[in-house]
């Protein structure tokens, strides 16, 4: 999984992007990663897009935090 | 010497965003935090130590490994970030072995030295893996030409040529 909780890019425009993480969208800088791409799996910190992941680690990591989300709650 | 507080927080606000995921600190401790960086300056100590507990173990641990005389030093941080920290990513000690391998790759400390610094202090770091991009603004004033770390695509502070050297820069 991850420590960080990963979103998927919704749009991006210019150095902004939205990213889509379910529960809500966040607006976030592009960049340190600027060839970000519209449905990528990326890392956030500190309302910047730090890495892409790939599709696969990100939905192991989304399914690893929900399973523990229903778990305990 | 450095702010033994200061050099934590830099190093450690990356990782932030997590804390507040563990339940560690709030989002307005997390904001706190972030003020202070950005004004240069630290956080009590035992706020810090509180905030950032694995950290503090592993400070602890180093210090004791290699006989430093205190964990919370310059020496300890130095010791944690740029010579064991790899070894505990690899063997996945305490949450960093819930990383996934991109993320683990993307935690590993790396010292490169800067070649351009571009508005909203992007900064453009050629490491011995190539250049990355990495964000300034937490470092203090970093120009071209410094030799700096960088964790989590973070800068977290300058080495002189003899302390980057001690790691293994080459």
């Amino acid at each position: 999984m991850c420590l960080v909780i990963p979103g998927k890019v919704k749009s991006v425009a210019g150095e902004k992007a939205i990213v889509d993480y379910e529960v809500e969208e966040r607006e976030v800088g592009t960049a340190l990663v600027p060839d970000v791409k519209v449905g990528e799996y990326v890392l956030v910190q500190a309302k910047m897009i730090v890495q892409v992941i790939p599709e696969e680690e990100a939905k192991a990591a989304l399914e690893t935090i929900k399973e523990a989300g229903e778990k305990h709650g | 010497m450095a702010d033994p507080g200061l050099l934590v927080m830099r190093y450690a606000f990356p990782c932030a965003e997590i804390s507040i995921q563990l339940g560690n600190i709030t989002r307005k401790e997390y904001e706190e935090i972030e003020a202070a960086l950005l004004a240069g300056r630290s956080l009590p100590q035992e706020k810090l130590e509180q905030f950032f507990p694995a950290l503090t173990r592993r400070l602890k641990e180093v210090a004791e490994r290699d006989g430093l005389s205190e964990y919370w030093s310059e020496d300890a941080i130095h010791t944690y970030f740029l010579k064991y920290h790899d070894e505990y990513i690899d063997k996945g000690d305490g949450m960093l072995g819930q990383m996934s391998p991109t993320e683990k790759e993307l935690c590993r400390c790396t010292i490169g030295k800067v070649m351009e610094v571009k508005q909203e202090q992007i900064i453009t770091l050629k490491t011995p893996n190539g250049n990355e991009l990495v964000l300034g603004k937490y470092a203090g004033n970093i120009e071209e030409g410094d030799i700096v770390v960088s964790h989590r695509k973070f800068a977290t502070e300058k080495l002189s040529a003899e302390q980057a050297a001690t790691y293994g820069y080459p």
